[in-house]
């Protein structure tokens, strides 16, 4: 008896399971919710910040993408610009323990004062729930969720999928572009590109 | 005879040291040993010629096909010609799809030979032509490493047409045996099946081969979802792939385009893998597989 109704439940669960495990988010609809604990060790959830945009960048210092733009000082400049203006920008970080960008939390504090990061915070994903909801696919890879919730960027910081930060200055600057029309009230120019950069190491 | 035996001896020596030149050491940067090496001993002025620029990648690494699937980034050049000589597109073997779930990547691994066609100018004066490159590629493995060499290659004027070299013949018909083939008689078309892309392929009139899989690699870097499981199957007279479209709502693209690679015996009497494909979407949707037994070679 006990079976027969477990059954259904434990198929349930898995087709949920299934659905769920990668990429819930769609740009125009609401960023998939999550709670995740920073490397100074504060629980942060995305309904913490209604009201706020808010970016989501997929990060790996290791990664030669990741170098270009903050080798260039390019990301911790835009994370600047922006959290002036209001913006919670929120970097991630998915690498599974034991693969390349996973570091302890104190190992992290480290890296990002080196790296001169201005972003709000640095949260923690190792098990890769929140990378994978969100289908998180490159570091670096760049959500934009507006006040109200609602997915309107997915994809790359910009059309120039190089490793050399000599190209960042001719690039459209896909991100600035959004954030700028969120902040203006205005549609995003170009909602959705494809991400590039080093495969997020689940 | 022309020439006595001194002369003969100067002449060959001569030739000699310009096959000699002709070679140029590759430039190892890490796992990545790069160097251009050229099809021909000399070139004739307004004759093009090709050339090979050879990424030979120690393993475990690989680097990018043009479209690189989830990630990755494929080999870029940039070349450094004499005034007049022009350089065309990079030409890539077809890619092994490499899956690290959730991720599928199109790779190149191994000793990766990318073909150019080089033409010189009708009219050139000099001895000899250097021809140079910068060439950048991403590898991967585990974790990704980006690269870059400059490499070079300085070839004769030859006396009269250019004159193929025997030690790279076989290189280069390896190099192209592994560049996408035009269909040779298979025609292809493309359809939208509720959720799926189908990719229709009919063998032509002669075929008696079988081919029991086959696997699609889009040009388009976001037209299907790179690591969806591709439905190969046969179909009425020829066969069909089932993909996955990347997002369902888009507008249908005009064409389906890329390269299909199958077994080695399918194309007959030729030693191509690959076929290039570029297949227009059809307005309709495809009919029942059971209401079309008799589907001819006319797409």
């Amino acid at each position: 008896m006990k079976a027969k109704i477990l059954l259904p439940i434990l198929i349930a669960a898995l087709a949920l399971g299934a659905v769920q495990a990668w990429a819930q988010a769609a740009v125009g609809a609401p960023a998939p919710s999550f709670t995740l604990t920073d490397t100074k060790g504060a629980a942060h959830a995305l309904a913490d910040f209604a009201g706020k945009p808010v970016v989501l960048e997929w990060t790996n210092p290791d990664c030669p993408f990741v170098k270009k733009h903050y080798g260039a000082k390019n990301m911790q400049a835009l994370q600047a610009k922006y959290v002036a203006q209001g913006v919670v920008w929120l970097s991630v970080c998915s690498s599974a323990s034991g693969k390349q960008g996973h570091y302890p939390a104190d190992e992290w504090n480290r890296i990002l004062a080196e790296q001169g990061s201005a972003a709000t915070a640095l949260l923690l994903d190792p098990d890769g729930q929140v990378g994978r909801a969100y289908g998180a696919k490159t570091t670096p890879h760049l959500f934009v969720v507006d006040a109200a919730g609602t997915l309107v960027y997915d994809g790359a910081i910009d059309d120039n999928p190089s490793t050399d930060s000599a190209d960042i200055p001719g690039a459209r600057a896909y991100v600035s572009e959004a954030l700028d029309a969120v902040l203006a009230g205005a549609p995003v120019p170009v909602a959705q590109t494809k991400p590039y950069g080093c495969s997020v190491k689940y | 005879m022309r020439y006595g035996a001194p002369m003969k001896a100067l002449l060959t020596s001569w030739i000699f040291a310009l096959a000699t030149l002709a070679a140029a050491a590759p430039v190892r940067n890490g796992p990545v040993a790069a160097e251009l090496v050229a099809e021909t001993r000399s070139f004739a002025p307004g004759q093009p010629f090709t050339v090979a620029v050879r990424l030979a990648l120690d393993a475990p690494w690989h680097a990018y096909w043009t479209n690189p699937g989830d990630s990755g980034l494929a080999p870029a050049i940039e070349w450094k010609l004499p005034a007049g000589f022009t350089a065309g597109e990079l030409q890539f073997p077809y890619p092994r799809a490499i899956a690290t779930p959730p991720f599928m990547t199109y790779g190149l691994e191994g000793d990766v030979w990318l073909l150019a066609t080089i033409a010189p100018p009708a009219e050139w004066n000099e001895e000899r032509a250097t021809l140079a490159a910068t060439v950048d590629w991403l590898i991967c493995d585990e974790y990704c490493v980006p690269g870059s060499a400059e490499v070079e290659l300085t070839l004769p004027v030859g006396a009269g047409p250019a004159e193929p070299d025997p030690a790279q013949a076989a290189a280069f018909a390896a190099a192209r045996a592994r560049l996408p083939a035009d269909p040779g008689g298979w025609t292809f078309r493309a359809l939208r099946e509720s959720d799926r892309f189908v990719l229709a392929a009919v063998p032509p009139a002669d075929f008696a081969g079988d081919v029991p899989a086959a696997e699609f690699f889009p040009f388009a870097e976001d037209l299907i979802q790179h690591n969806a499981p591709q439905a190969w199957g046969r179909d009425g007279a020829g066969y069909r792939i089932e993909l996955v479209p990347a997002d369902p709502a888009a507008p249908l693209p005009a064409t389906l385009s890329g390269v299909l690679v199958g077994p080695d015996s399918w194309h007959a009497g030729s030693p191509h893998r690959a076929l290039r494909v570029v297949a227009p979407f059809s307005d309709s949707e495809v009919p029942p597989r059971s209401a079309n037994p008799e589907r001819n070679n006319t797409p």
